[in-house]
């Protein structure tokens, strides 16, 4: 789900460009504020590579399968190193095989990023460590879903409307729908998978939900 | 001993993490120049704690470290205590070798010529030279390993060396190539924990068993290792090497 | 997936000796240009820019065609889109699809875009160490956070990335076959796990570095000096970007 190269006009990916520079800036401000950058650094490095690789994971869904985005997930556990986290697996995603794009890289990193930072906002607004297990599921599952939903919907958006040709009105809101219907599916798995992932991370690594990063 | 001069010296230490109980219990030791100590001991019983305490990484709940006469200050930067983990993916983190290998003299202080020759330095020791411009993720465990000791030891120039299992996943070729390599290292004394204890006996000239947090015996290597008893109080075997002596 | 510290040393052309920051900026105001193009007149420019560069970087063919490879689908789709449902003089219908010139254009236009845009990037790292384009970046401006955080990923991702293939293996073994709905849990645990190891394994890694002095405030290297060839090169660049995009901003204004 991200934008190559040449599918959008130079201005679009400046305005990309422009809002990742915003984000990036609060992140960063947001991060040296805190106790200790550099020993956060490598921990939120660290758990970016790991995310980077568990997308990579093949997700079945008979008779195809899917990469999971996990970015709802990545949001509820990076807080504010989220967006810089998104912004540099996304780089190494372009560089590395081609997914994505550079001059396409501020717009994919607001159509993923914009939806992560949200999601950390609101796990970690409703989470508590003495909330049930079914509760703690529930949230979860919002919190990965939302993250999903909210990218396909960004992503179909900017797709369609900055597409630099004068398609005619009708067949774009046609292509609008159908776009976002087609990724129902995926919205559905990652908030069943985040679940699964953050009750799993409760039980065996609370700690690592309680970082304050 | 007490008439060598003393590189570090351990008093009254005391640690433990904020979740569990006691990890390290009042432990006292003076290391004097020369001397290459073997720890032993079970799993878990603060090994690792007690080497990161000695390079001020972590901090102690009270007690004293000192490095000849110069206190160790928890959270400071001490290139004269240098440490090989035992993962050495943990360790050996840049981009490539010569990157990872520079990154503690860098951060000393050396840039330009003095930083190069320091790095190739410590590569050319060790025979590793020819990995220079590799990325570290490709090389083999043992060449991981060497280039942990590269940068985490010999680049910087420690004085104290620090080893945490350095035997462990090593082939034959490498164990044999590391026991050379410490037998004649130029440092002035060094600190080895390891489960591999015919290594310890061949590279060590003292011997302490930690466990359960204290110091339980600490002596020569034959000594200690070759005395059944005491092994087998602490979960130890003595060494097949010294079965009939 | 591959990246190395240095670039292929097999080849050493032009692209491969110039210097990283200068190259960096040539090559994004390139992008950019191109980005901009509207105009089939201009996309002709486009294509044979990037057929030279290709032709002068040495790079394999079957290279190349990988990476093109990667955006196809989408890229395919779009240009279908734009091909059948853009108003304009039409040329061809067939039954209730119709092909208008504008829509033969629009979709020439953005595939070869596209395309070209993706030449430039495959050249650029394939010509340029990784480690120097990072260095380039930071040096421009890009702020240590994530200078450090691209490091640090990169070194690790093919060790978590090895771990979680041996961690699948081992269940594999243990009977899971993982192609049902049903086997979603297990892969919520495999991530689940990889992302735990990651946080344990990143505070020894923290350590570690700390006691070789890790510290924030750290300066990674002293700017990169450009030498009058690679001041050349990027000047050069520079108006032709300049000139593809102004041409570009003349054909935009109504009645040209």
């Amino acid at each position: 789900m991200h934008i190559p190269d040449g599918m959008l006009s130079a201005g679009v990916c400046a305005a990309g460009y422009g809002l990742t520079l915003l984000a990036t800036g609060y992140s960063i401000k947001k991060i040296n504020q805190s106790r200790e950058p550099a020993r956060d650094i490598p921990k939120a490095s660290l758990l970016t590579a790991a995310f980077f690789v568990a997308s990579l994971v093949h997700i079945p869904v008979p008779p195809a399968s899917v990469h999971p985005l996990l970015n709802g997930l990545l949001g509820a556990i990076l807080g504010y190193y989220a967006f810089p986290a998104i912004l540099v697996a996304l780089f190494l995603q372009a560089v590395m095989f081609g997914h994505g794009g550079i001059t396409t890289l501020g717009i994919n990193a607001v159509i993923m990023g914009f939806p992560a930072m949200v999601c950390s906002i609101i796990y970690r607004r409703f989470k508590n460590s003495e909330q049930s297990s079914i509760s703690h599921s529930v949230l979860s599952f919002v919190t990965g879903s939302m993250g999903t939903a909210l990218s396909v919907i960004l992503f179909v958006l900017i797709l369609i409307n900055f597409i630099p040709a004068n398609i005619n009105a009708e067949a774009e809101k046609i292509a609008i729908y159908t776009g976002a219907a087609a990724h129902i599916p995926l919205v559905i798995i990652e908030g069943i998978l985040t679940a699964f992932v953050l009750n799993y991370i409760r039980k065996v690594k609370p700690e690592l939900l309680d970082t304050n990063f | 001993m007490s008439e060598q001069e003393t590189v570090l010296r351990i008093s009254n230490l005391n640690f433990s993490y904020t979740h569990s109980g006691m990890i390290l219990d009042n432990i006292s030791l003076n290391i004097a120049r020369g001397e290459k100590i073997g720890v032993l001991g079970p799993n878990g019983t603060g090994k690792t704690s007690l080497f990161l305490l000695i390079t001020g990484v972590e901090k102690p709940s009270s007690g004293e470290i000192y490095l000849y006469n110069k206190k160790i200050t928890p959270g400071k930067f001490h290139p004269e205590l240098g440490m090989v983990f035992q993962d050495s993916d943990d360790q050996v983190f840049n981009f490539s070798v010569f990157e990872d290998v520079a990154f503690g003299p860098r951060n000393i202080g050396f840039t330009g010529e003095e930083l190069a020759s320091r790095v190739n330095h410590a590569l050319g020791h060790l025979g590793i030279s020819h990995l220079k411009e590799r990325p570290p993720h490709q090389l083999s465990g043992g060449e991981k390993r060497l280039v942990a000791i590269a940068g985490g030891i010999l680049a910087m120039q420690s004085r104290l060396a620090i080893y945490d299992e350095p035997t462990s996943n090593l082939d034959m070729k490498f164990r044999r190539k590391l026991i050379n390599f410490i037998k004649t290292s130029n440092q002035e004394a060094a600190l080895i924990a390891s489960h591999d204890l015919e290594f310890i006996l061949e590279t060590c000239n003292r011997v302490i068993i930690l466990d359960e947090g204290k110091i339980a015996a600490d002596g020569k290597p034959q000594d200690i290792m070759g005395n059944w008893d005491l092994m087998k109080k602490h979960s130890l075997e003595v060494p097949h090497s010294l079965w009939n002596k | 997936m591959e990246i190395s510290a240095k670039a292929d040393s097999k080849s050493n052309t032009i692209f491969h000796q110039w210097e990283a920051e200068s190259k960096l900026i040539s090559f994004i105001l390139l992008m950019f240009s191109f980005a901009m193009i509207r105009n089939i007149e201009l996309v002709i420019i486009m294509i044979l820019v990037s057929a030279v560069m290709f032709f002068v970087s040495g790079i394999s063919y079957s290279c190349l065609l990988n990476r093109w490879k990667t955006p196809a689908v989408l890229v395919l789709l779009m240009g279908l889109m734009v091909l059948f449902f853009s108003e304009g003089q039409i040329l061809i219908t067939a039954g209730s699809l119709t092909i208008t010139r504008e829509g033969l254009l629009g979709m020439i236009i953005l595939i070869s875009r596209v395309m070209s845009i993706l030449t430039l990037i495959v050249i650029l790292f394939e010509t340029t160490p990784f480690l120097d384009i990072i260095t380039a970046m930071h040096n421009l401006g890009l702020p240590k956070i994530l200078a450090d955080m691209t490091l640090f990923t990169v070194r690790y991702i093919f060790t978590l990335n090895w771990q979680l293939k041996q961690m699948k293996k081992a269940i594999i073994l243990r009977g899971f076959i993982g192609n049902k709905i049903s086997s979603w849990k297990e892969y919520a645990i495999l991530i689940g796990g990889i992302l735990v190891r990651s946080f344990e394994q990143s505070d020894r890694v923290y350590k570690a570095l700390a006691i070789r002095g890790y510290s924030f405030e750290q300066i990674r290297s002293a700017p990169a000096g450009w030498d009058s060839r690679d001041k050349t090169m990027c000047y050069s660049f520079a108006v032709l970007a300049l000139l593809i995009s102004s041409i570009q901003v003349y054909l935009n204004i109504p009645g040209v």
